[in-house]
């Protein structure tokens, strides 16, 4: 079935994401490692349930818009927290690893 | 079975980092990229037991990650 497939990438994605979040230098790479977590294995894993559901017995239409609007949700509010931690981190402090040049001390 | 032991591992990776992170803010990505796997298990099991209720519960736990995520950043900026 198409929705094994989808849920084995998601799966897939998820543990790449972890492994990249336990092992990448700092706060700023980490932030890529986790938006992948988010978008490759959650959203992409939710779809692949909502898929599960079409059609079969003892599943009606609603599995699927429940399931598509926490995917929505998701999308909207997973750049927006990650952007607000990241502007938050850098005013109170954490700075890159290995950094050469920074655009940004000049402004507020 | 190999799925939801996959999306364990990657639960528990991001738990160690969220126990080893060294600044707070590897801590709260950590715990909030947590909450969106537990989002996935929980809409899974409810899928899985047929129980559309379930889905509701996940919804508001997205939603009040959310709200605590925006808060913590908006706490700690200031």
């Amino acid at each position: 079935m198409i929705y094994e497939i989808i849920l084995a990438l998601s799966a897939f994605f998820a543990v790449l994401g972890a492994i990249g979040m336990f092992r990448f230098p700092d706060f700023y790479t980490r932030i890529h490692a986790a938006t992948m977590v988010t978008i490759g294995g959650a959203c992409l894993g939710l779809t692949a349930l909502a898929l599960s559901t079409w059609q079969q017995p003892g599943y009606d239409i609603n599995y699927i818009i429940k399931v598509l609007l926490i995917i929505m949700f998701i999308l909207i509010t997973g750049p927006t927290s990650s952007h607000a931690l990241a502007d938050a981190a850098y005013h109170t402090g954490v700075i890159p690893k290995n950094l050469v040049k920074n655009d940004m001390e000049n402004k507020k | 079975m190999i799925i939801e032991s996959a999306f364990i591992i990657s639960g528990v990776l991001l738990v160690l980092r969220a126990i080893l992170g060294p600044t707070y803010a590897d801590r709260v990505i950590s715990i909030d990229t947590l909450t969106n796997i537990i989002i996935l298990f929980i809409v899974m099991y409810g899928i899985k037991i047929k129980n559309p209720m379930y889905l509701d519960i996940a919804l508001l736990f997205a939603l009040i990650s959310y709200v605590g995520i925006i808060a913590i950043a908006k706490l700690v900026k200031k």
